[in-house]
C-alpha cells in the first residue's frame, strides 16, 4: 500500500504546517482544529477518489508547499495596469488581495457605499464572523486545508438595495508557496449586487524560477430571501499556477443567483461549486467556460441541491480544448423528496480542436420528487456544419467562419456579463482564443 | 446569366434531380413551385454549394463560369445569395459583427476597401429601415431567439446588405403570418432591379401575389414539368398539385 503510505506522510506535513501556523491564525481555533482533524482522519484524495478521478493531483500533494506569509511590501505594483484597466474611470470599488492577504494600498474602498467590508483577519479577530465548518470527506481535503490554514481574505455584507459592481482581484504566486484565500459574503433581503473576481499572477511576467505555486481559494455566500446576486470568477493565472477553488452558495426563498466560472489560465484548475436551493422559489443560472491548451487541465464539479419546491436552475457549460488541453465537467442535480415543481436544465457543449485534447463530461441526475422537469444534454464534437455553411454562404472563408464560430461558442457563456467587466472578460477570451486557434 | 443544363443530383445515392434545365436572365424573377419532395430545396442547396449533394450530370454556369467548381464563399463573391428556409441560430455571434465580416469579405474579394464600424453602421441602419427592423436587431445574436418572421426578415436584410446579382430565396414565405409576409415581400420588391435576378422557391402561390414573378416553373419528380407566366401559379392554386401525379403514374 505504497499510495496510502505516501498520503499519510503528506498528512503529517500539512499537520506540521498547521502546528507552526496556528499561533498566528486569527479567530476561533476550534473550527480550524476540527478541519485539520478531518483531514488527518480521512486523508487526501487519490486516484481512487471518485470526484478526483480525472484530475491528478499527486504533484500538488507530494511535496506540500508552505503556506504564504503576509507580504511585507506590495510586490504587485507591476499589476497596476491590470488594476487600472479593471477600474478605469468607473469609480467602482476594487478589493485587491496578495497571496491571500488584503492589500489596502492597491484597493479602492471608495464607492462601496453601504456595503460593509472587512479584511477577513480583522473580522475573525473581532468575533464578528466565524469560519464555517469544513465539509467532511476525503474529496473535500482542500476545503479542510483552507479552513485550517487560511489567515486572511474578505468579509462582505451586502445590505438591501442596488449596489455598484465590486471587483475583486486575487493575486498570487510570487514564490513557490500556497496562498490561502477566503471570502465570506452575506446578501441581505432585496439586495442586488454583482461581484467580479479575477485570479491573476502577482507579477505581469511571473519569474521563471517559480516552477509551481498554488492558490487555495474558497467562497461562502448566503442569499437572504429575494436577494439577487451575480458572482463571476475569471481564472487568468499563468501556466505555473495550480488552483483549487470552492464556491458554496445557500439560497433562501425567492433569491436569485447568477454565477460564472470562466477558466482560461492555470496549469491545473479545479472548481467545486455547490449550490443549495434551500427554500422555495430560489433560482440559479450558472455558466461555465473552459478554454485550455498546452498541457492545461480544467476541472469543474458542480452540484445543485434542489432541496425545496418550485426552484429553477439553468446550467450551461462550454468547453473548448486545443493541443493537449483537457477538461472535466461533472454536473450533478439532486432533487430532494418534496422538491416538487423543480425545473432544472443542464447542458454541456464541448469542442475538441486537436486529436490530443480531451473532455470528460458527466451530467448526473438524482431525482426523489415526482412533479419535476429536468433536462440535460451533452455534446462533444467539431463545429456545426450547418452553421459553417451559413457563414460561408455569406462570403466568409472557411477559416474565417471557423474563427468566428469558435469565438461565438465561447462568447455564449458570458453574454450576460455587461459593461466594463463584460469587456474585460471578452478581451481576455479573445486573447486566449488567438492562442488556441494558432496551434 | 444563370444557365442550368440537364442537372442531375443525388443525395446519399438517391436520385433527386433528374435532368433539370432552366435559364435565368438579368433582372428576371423566376418562381419555382412544386409539391413537397419534388427537389425544390435540393436545387437551392446545389446552387449555393452546400455539401452532401452529389452532382452526377449536367452543368450550372453563372455568366459562363462553371459554378460547380466554386466553394460556397466564392459563389457569394460572384454575387450569389441564398435566403435559407431554416436560418440557423448562432448564440454568441453578434448580428452586426457577422454581417460586417460578410460584407467586408465580399468587398475584399472585389478589391474594394473594407468598411469600418462607423461606415457599416450607417449602411446597416439604412437597410434596416427597408425591412422595418428595430435597431435592437444589431445587438442580438444571429437568429438567436428570433421568431419565424424575424428570421426571414433577417434573411432579406442580409440580402439587402450583400446586394447580390442572383438571389435564391428558399421558401422565404414558410412560417410567416400575413403581416410578416407583407413586410418581407415589400422588402424583396424594393430590392428588385434590372441587374438583380431572383429565384423564389415556394410551395404556395400566396407569396407570388406580393412578389409578382416573370416566370413560373413547376418542379415535380426532379424535373421541370411545366413553365409559364404568372398565370400558371394561379392555375396551380385552383387545381393544386394533384394533376402532376396523374401524368407520370404510368411509370
Amino acid at each position: 500500500m505504497v499510495a496510502t503510505q505516501a498520503s499519510a506522510d503528506n498528512r503529517s506535513a500539512f499537520q506540521q504546517q498547521f502546528e507552526n501556523r496556528k499561533p498566528h491564525l486569527p479567530g476561533d481555533a476550534e473550527v480550524r482544529e476540527r478541519a485539520m482533524q478531518q483531514l488527518l482522519t480521512t486523508g487526501l484524495p487519490d486516484r481512487k477518489t471518485e470526484r478526483w478521478r480525472y484530475t491528478r493531483i499527486n504533484s500538488l500533494l507530494k511535496q506540500p508547499l508552505e503556506p504564504a506569509q503576509k507580504p511585507v511590501t506590495t510586490t504587485a505594483t507591476e499589476r497596476q495596469p491590470l488594476l487600472d484597466e479593471l477600474n478605469s474611470g468607473s469609480g467602482a470599488p476594487v478589493l485587491v488581495f496578495q497571496q491571500g492577504y488584503f492589500c489596502a494600498e492597491l484597493s479602492r474602498l471608495e464607492g462601496l457605499g453601504e456595503i460593509q467590508f472587512k479584511p477577513l483577519a480583522a473580522a475573525l479577530e473581532s468575533g464578528a464572523v466565524m469560519l464555517p465548518e469544513a465539509a467532511d470527506g476525503r474529496d473535500r481535503a482542500f476545503d479542510q486545508l483552507n479552513t485550517a490554514l487560511v489567515a486572511d481574505g474578505g468579509w462582505l455584507q451586502l445590505p438591501a438595495g442596488k449596489h455598484p459592481l465590486i471587483t475583486i482581484v486575487v493575486l498570487s504566486g510570487s514564490a513557490a508557496e500556497t496562498s490561502y484565500w477566503r471570502l465570506l459574503v452575506t446578501a441581505a433581503s432585496h439586495c442586488e449586487a454583482e461581484l467580479a473576481i479575477v485570479y491573476a499572477d502577482s507579477e505581469a511576467d511571473q519569474e521563471t524560477d517559480v516552477k509551481a505555486y498554488q492558490l487555495n481559494s474558497s467562497i461562502d455566500l448566503d442569499l437572504a430571501p429575494n436577494a439577487q446576486v451575480s458572482l463571476s470568477q475569471l481564472q487568468q493565472q499563468g501556466e505555473q499556477a495550480f488552483q483549487v477553488s470552492s464556491l458554496r452558495a445557500n439560497l433562501q426563498r425567492d433569491s436569485s443567483f447568477k454565477s460564472h466560472v470562466l477558466t482560461l489560465g492555470g496549469a491545473i484548475s479545479r472548481d467545486d461549486v455547490d449550490i443549495n436551493l434551500a427554500e422555495a422559489g430560489a433560482h440559479v443560472e450558472f455558466d461555465g467556460l473552459q478554454l485550455t491548451n498546452g498541457r492545461q487541465h480544467a476541472d469543474l464539479h458542480l452540484t445543485l441541491e434542489h432541496a425545496a419546491p418550485n426552484c429553477t436552475s439553468q446550467v450551461s457549460h462550454h468547453g473548448l480544448f486545443g493541443d493537449h488541453g483537457r477538461g472535466v465537467f461533472n454536473g450533478r442535480v439532486h432533487v430532494h423528496p418534496g422538491a416538487d415543481g423543480t425545473d432544472s436544465q443542464m447542458s454541456s457543449k464541448n469542442l475538441l480542436l486537436s486529436d490530443r485534447a480531451e473532455i470528460d463530461a458527466k451530467p448526473e441526475l438524482e431525482i426523489y420528487a415526482d412533479d419535476v422537469k429536468c433536462a440535460h444534454g451533452c455534446t462533444v464534437g467539431d463545429l456545426n456544419r450547418d452553421e459553417l455553411f451559413y457563414l460561408r454562404s455569406r462570403g466568409l472563408t472557411e477559416q474565417d467562419a471557423r474563427a468566428l464560430l469558435l469565438s461565438a461558442f465561447a462568447a455564449a457563456s458570458f453574454a450576460t456579463l455587461g459593461g466594463h467587466w463584460g469587456e474585460h472578460v471578452a478581451n481576455a477570451v479573445t486573447k486566449k482564443m488567438e492562442q488556441l486557434s494558432h496551434e | 446569366m444563370l444557365i442550368v443544363k440537364d442537372l442531375k443530383v443525388e443525395v446519399e445515392g438517391k436520385s433527386i434531380l433528374k435532368g433539370l434545365t432552366m435559364e435565368v436572365g438579368a433582372g428576371e424573377v423566376h418562381a419555382i413551385m412544386g409539391p413537397n419532395g419534388s427537389g425544390k430545396s435540393t436545387l437551392s442547396h446545389v446552387l449555393s454549394g452546400r455539401e452532401g449533394y452529389e452532382v452526377v450530370g449536367g452543368s450550372i454556369t453563372l455568366d459562363g463560369e462553371d459554378l460547380l467548381a466554386l466553394s460556397p464563399e466564392e459563389r457569394a463573391w460572384k454575387g450569389l445569395f441564398l435566403g435559407f428556409q431554416y436560418p440557423v441560430a448562432i448564440p454568441g455571434l453578434n448580428s452586426s459583427v457577422f454581417m460586417r465580416e460578410a460584407v467586408n469579405a465580399q468587398r475584399r474579394s472585389r478589391g474594394e476597401n473594407e468598411y469600418d464600424a462607423m461606415d457599416f453602421l450607417a449602411i446597416a441602419r439604412e437597410k434596416m429601415k427597408l425591412l422595418k427592423m428595430d435597431e435592437s436587431f444589431m445587438t442580438r445574436a444571429v437568429n438567436d431567439g428570433f421568431s419565424g418572421g424575424e428570421k426571414k426578415r433577417n434573411e432579406i436584410y442580409q440580402m439587402a446588405l450583400l446586394e447580390p446579382r442572383l438571389a435564391i430565396l428558399d421558401e422565404i414565405d414558410s412560417g410567416l403570418d400575413i403581416d410578416a409576409l407583407r413586410v418581407v415581400s415589400d422588402g424583396i420588391n424594393k430590392l428588385r432591379s434590372p441587374d438583380r435576378s431572383l429565384i423564389m422557391v415556394t410551395h404556395y402561390q400566396r407569396l407570388l401575389d406580393y412578389v409578382v414573378p416573370d416566370y413560373v416553373h413547376v418542379l415535380s419528380g426532379g424535373e421541370i414539368v411545366r413553365s409559364g407566366g404568372r398565370e400558371l401559379a394561379l392555375e396551380l392554386e385552383s387545381s393544386g398539385y394533384g394533376w402532376l401525379e396523374k401524368e407520370p403514374a404510368a411509370v
